[in-house]
């Protein structure tokens, strides 16, 4: 019996070792794939002109910011977007995966509110903005609104299609061996609408990141979007640049986050 | 008669819809299987025989007469039941392992060391015990179909529903896993509602081979399969009554193999 069961365990304890190095070589590509950018920021650096006022080279940018981190400003705004963006991508997550899930489940549904969501999901984000602002006021709850507005689209669609495209077996399967609703929903759907959900979410995370920055520049609510406004308003274009840096490595770091966990949370499902 | 039967079909009528309108499938079908009989539903490509295991499985609605499981209505899935699907592909859950995809018919009712060995007891009926912490996606064809006989087993049905279980499999996967349900079924007394499309499967496997054929679909015929138990690849297959029974049914199903 235990040699029988070493044997069955070793491909295992491979399989995640495989895919660690995986992880490795994913992470080490992706490093790879920045060396452009970095090359041209060091180019810029030496042949920049350091007085230059619209073009200040990168050690320009990291002067500024250190400033900005020393008055107390950059890691709030950091944290403050981060924040907004993390929890409307739960709760845009979370609604679309029941909207989508009950839309994909019922062709009546998706009759009914087809056209509305279909209208809806058009309307430009930033154009919400005012309009949100003006109903809800310039707080908290009307930026996790519109950011909400505008990262549910994917996740709700992806949601539906993946609905759509379940295998009528598995669904059979799950009817033969009479599982009560809730547990068809979390020992059936949900894992097998994952690689969708998850797909959504990933394209919802930069338009998060977009509409959160933009909420906060055109109403000056703390986070980076409001750095980057008034940095651009007292003509500081080292930090406007330094700032830029920031903005993308936020969405770098958050997509290659996103990335790591699909691939983990896909790993027993054979796609990751 | 009633006490001992297990299914039941009294003027069975099956439509499903299809492009051109609503079709009917099966007319008028009545069939008796009696509690803890093997018995094969043969029959060509199309002509209704998973149709009718799923109409007695609950998973197709019929449009009349009456299909029975122990002497009640069967207007879906019920409990002492299970069905085992030809694509185990999908009607596996490829995120769980073998052993916790065995648990999921079982492991809303019951838990711990009772959960544990009914898993456990399906394992080894079906000869996994080695892969079941492997999950189905690394598993051969013929290891995955193990994996869902065993979930059904798990549920320890009286009855046994099959749609070609063994139909995408090869041809030594195939006989192995035969011998293994013949095993569990004398092990079980389970009844065993088989569908197939391989006429020696049918009669190495049954007490009793039903005949489907036309469209709509009528029982053709019945034949009762009078071969010793325990049976044997070899030596099974090499009775004259099974030599018999094949020619027979060659003769039968002659005009649609070369169709």
């Amino acid at each position: 019996m235990i040699a029988t069961n070493a044997s069955a365990q070793a491909p295992i304890g491979r399989a995640s070792r495989q895919w660690a190095l995986h992880a490795a070589v994913n992470a080490a590509s992706a490093l790879q794939g920045l060396l452009p950018l970095i090359a041209l920021l060091l180019l810029w650096q030496v042949l920049g002109d350091p007085r230059s006022p619209y073009f200040p080279p990168p050690s320009a940018w990291a002067a500024a910011l250190i400033e900005r981190t020393s008055s107390g400003e950059l890691l709030p705004a950091v944290l403050m977007t981060f924040q907004s963006v993390a929890m409307a991508l739960v709760v845009a997550t979370a609604l679309g995966v029941g909207i989508g899930g009950l839309i994909g489940a019922s062709p009546r549904l998706a009759r009914c509110l087809g056209p509305t969501l279909e209208f809806l999901r058009t309307l430009p984000p930033p154009t919400i903005v005012p309009v949100a602002a003006l109903i809800v006021g310039v707080n908290d709850t009307m930026k996790l609104f519109v950011i909400v507005f505008a990262a549910l689209w994917p996740v709700l669609l992806n949601t539906t299609s993946g609905v759509r495209s379940l295998h009528p077996t598995l669904l059979e399967a799950a009817r033969s061996l009479q599982l009560g609703p809730l547990a068809r929903i979390t020992k059936i759907f949900l894992p097998a609408l994952l690689p969708s959900i998850l797909t959504g979410v990933r394209v919802a995370a930069p338009l998060a990141i977009i509409v959160s920055l933009l909420a906060e520049m055109l109403t000056l609510m703390p986070g980076l979007g409001a750095l980057l406004l008034t940095a651009q308003r007292n003509f500081n274009a080292a930090e406007v640049f330094g700032l830029l840096t920031v903005v993308g490595a936020f969405g770098f770091v958050l997509n290659a986050a996103l990335a790591a966990f699909e691939s983990w949370a896909l790993k027993p499902q054979g796609r990751s | 008669m009633t006490t001992q039967s297990s299914f039941e079909c009294e003027q069975l009528c099956i439509d499903l819809p299809g492009a051109p309108g609503v079709r009917r499938i099966i007319e008028n079908l009545d069939l008796e299987v009696g509690k803890g009989e093997f018995v094969s539903i043969l029959g060509g490509s199309g002509t209704g025989k998973t149709t009718l295991l799923r109409a007695l499985a609950g998973l197709t609605p019929y449009s009349g007469g009456r299909a029975a499981y122990e002497g009640r209505d069967v207007r879906s899935p019920v409990p002492g039941m299970a069905m085992v699907f030809q694509d185990y592909g999908h009607a596996l859950l490829m995120w769980r392992t073998a052993r916790r995809n065995v648990a999921l018919g079982v492991e809303g009712r019951l838990g711990g060391d009772e959960l544990d060995r009914k898993v456990q007891n399906a394992i080894r009926m079906v000869g996994l015990e080695r892969f079941q912490d492997e999950y189905p996606w690394r598993l051969s064809g013929g290891m995955q179909q193990r994996v869902q006989i065993a979930r059904a087993l798990a549920m320890e049905p009286n009855a046994l529903l099959m749609d070609e279980p063994f139909g995408a499999l090869d041809a030594m996967t195939k006989a192995s896993l035969q011998d293994q349900l013949l095993a569990v079924q004398a092990e079980t007394g389970a009844t065993v509602l088989f569908v197939t499309h391989d006429i020696e499967e049918a009669i190495y496997l049954s007490d009793t081979i039903i005949m489907l054929k036309g469209s709509p679909a009528r029982i053709a015929r019945r034949i009762t399969v009078d071969l010793p138990r325990p049976r044997d690849q070899i030596a099974t297959k090499e009775l004259p009554e099974y030599l018999r029974l094949r020619h027979q049914l060659y003769e039968a199903f002659r005009h649609e193999i070369h169709a």
